[in-house]
């Protein structure tokens, strides 16, 4: 969706650098398989770290294929097969991705504007099909976004307001399947990992918002008019900081079975690695969005 | 339960790694690091879990005679007595607010008992509907928004609260801790950037050796 969850590579052992990547490749063929090519195009690692994070509370152990693809027609990537957790992956995928086009129709003007509209068209096959399958989901999500657009309409001065409806429209990962334990601690985790999102794409459209007169939390909360993080640089690390300590936390409590060092990886490196970035204004130099390459 | 699991050892573990295995666990898992946490009851099981699991491990080995000593085992209890053990009620005592006295009587004492049972909900009418907005007011509305998650709020209703009554150490202590990040011995994401330790330095360092002198030689 963004792509600001990532590991750190060069703290990555060789094995945990193979898994992540074919999770990835296995979270690709799932979206392929089930909803066409085109809907693999806004694959993310934010949705590979939730692909991780599900695959890794199933007790059965995942098994890798090696396969050919579009970006890769010669050589046979190692990928890992479907389970509940990429399946799982696979579907939210599909509803954000529709949901966030939506979201750009109602934003933008002009050419954008029409392009979303294209995309939309596009995707409203594959959507049919994973809101047939994730009713209860798509639902939250359709609720969330609503309020975050009231939110947005009524320029609201405030981190934690928008924040919090987009966080909730992250917990809607959550199914029904999950033991109450398990199901409240990734509550409470995927909550505090959308705020973070909300809150980084936020400061990391700053410049952006400011240029295009868009809704801005952060702009508004602090009445910034230039692009210059460095004066209200305390404040918003305190707050994301938080928002990390939580996600630790709540992940110290999942009984995962697999993949820990990867996963403490992203969220103890690579998270507060890109917090650092963005608020330093060093993110896009450092390969940042919609060009972060691959690991 | 096996105790063995749940410390992530085996019986062929040696006294001193179990403890080491305890005392990671128990770091991650202390109540200090869940205070204000809405599953900060699930991290106070865990806990539970892990010095049950510590002493029976403990006390097996000793009465056994497995692997270890008399004196090993007189300290291994101590030390779980007076420390980690004897925090967990500390906290307890620290982080429920009616411990202090509350100088508007019903209401704010109503929200507080509000707070501690963890209807935040309630707390939050019930402050809604009090009309003069004291320090403890805001103090109040801050931990509400703490619970909740919503730092940036919590932040600044701390901030009034301490700007209104800037001797109060209640308020002055909830907007350090929240500063702070978690509490002492907790995961610290913007400072410690580097979690990792002496081995997977040295590891690295390894590879790094070896692709170069097997690149020259």
């Amino acid at each position: 969706m963004f792509g600001f969850i990532r590991p750190v590579k060069p703290e990555l052992k060789v094995r945990e650098l193979d898994r992540f990547k074919s999770v990835y490749c296995g979270l690709c063929h799932a979206i392929r398989e089930q909803y066409g090519n085109f809907n693999t195009m806004f694959l993310s690692y934010d949705m590979t770290f939730m692909a991780l994070l599900l695959n890794s509370l199933e007790e059965s152990e995942p098994d890798v294929t090696y396969r050919r693809c579009v970006a890769s027609p010669i050589v046979k990537k190692p990928s890992c097969n479907k389970d509940k957790g990429i399946e799982r992956a696979a579907d939210l995928s599909v509803l954000l991705n529709y949901h966030k086009i939506q979201d750009t129709i109602l934003d933008e003007h002009g050419v954008k504007r029409l392009a979303a509209n294209g995309l939309k068209t596009m995707a409203k096959h594959a959507y049919k099909k994973a809101q047939t399958k994730n009713p209860k989901e798509d639902e939250v999500m359709r609720q969330c976004l609503y309020e975050l657009a009231q939110i947005e309409k009524s320029k609201t001065a405030s981190l934690d307001i928008p924040a919090d409806a987009f966080a909730r429209l992250t917990t809607s990962v959550v199914s029904d399947d999950f033991s109450d334990y398990t199901a409240r601690v990734l509550k409470q985790l995927f909550y505090h990992t959308g705020r973070w999102i909300y809150l980084i794409d936020a400061c990391a459209d700053l410049k952006d918002d400011l240029k295009t007169g868009s809704y801005n939390p952060v702009a508004l909360r602090f009445g910034l008019d230039e692009p210059d993080l460095s004066k209200v640089r305390e404040p918003l690390e305190i707050t994301l900081e938080r928002s990390l300590v939580d996600i630790y936390n709540a992940f110290q409590l999942l009984d995962v079975k697999r993949d820990y060092e990867l996963m403490e990886n992203i969220i103890c490196l690579g998270m507060p690695l890109v917090t650092r970035q963005v608020l330093d204004g060093t993110y896009q130099s450092n390969g940042g969005q919609n060009r972060h390459g691959s690991l | 339960m096996d105790p063995y699991k749940v410390l992530g050892v085996t019986p062929q573990t040696s006294d001193d790694d179990v403890k080491r295995a305890y005392r990671e666990l128990a770091r991650k898992f202390h109540p200090d690091n869940y205070v204000g946490n809405p599953l900060a009851d699930l991290a106070e099981t865990r806990m539970k879990e892990i010095n049950e699991a510590y002493d029976m491990i403990m006390n097996a080995r000793s009465s056994g005679g497995a692997s270890g000593s008399a004196g090993n085992d007189s300290s291994s209890k101590t030390y779980n007595q007076s420390g980690y053990g004897s925090y967990g009620g500390g906290y307890q005592q620290s982080g429920s607010y009616s411990s202090y006295g509350s100088t508007n009587g019903g209401i704010y004492t109503q929200v507080r008992d509000a707070i501690n049972k963890g209807n935040i909900a309630l707390a939050e009418e019930l402050l809604n509907r009090e009309p003069s907005k004291t320090a403890e007011w805001h103090f109040l509305k801050g931990t509400i928004y703490y619970r909740k998650g919503w730092y940036d709020e919590a932040r600044m209703y701390y901030m009034k609260a301490c700007d209104m009554e800037p001797n109060n150490p209640e308020y002055r202590n909830a907007l350090n801790m929240l500063n702070m990040g978690a509490g002492y011995g907790g995961y610290r994401p913007m400072t410690s950037m580097s979690m990792c330790d002496c081995c997977t330095t040295m590891m690295c360092m390894n590879c790094c050796c070896n692709s170069c002198c097997g690149g020259g030689c």
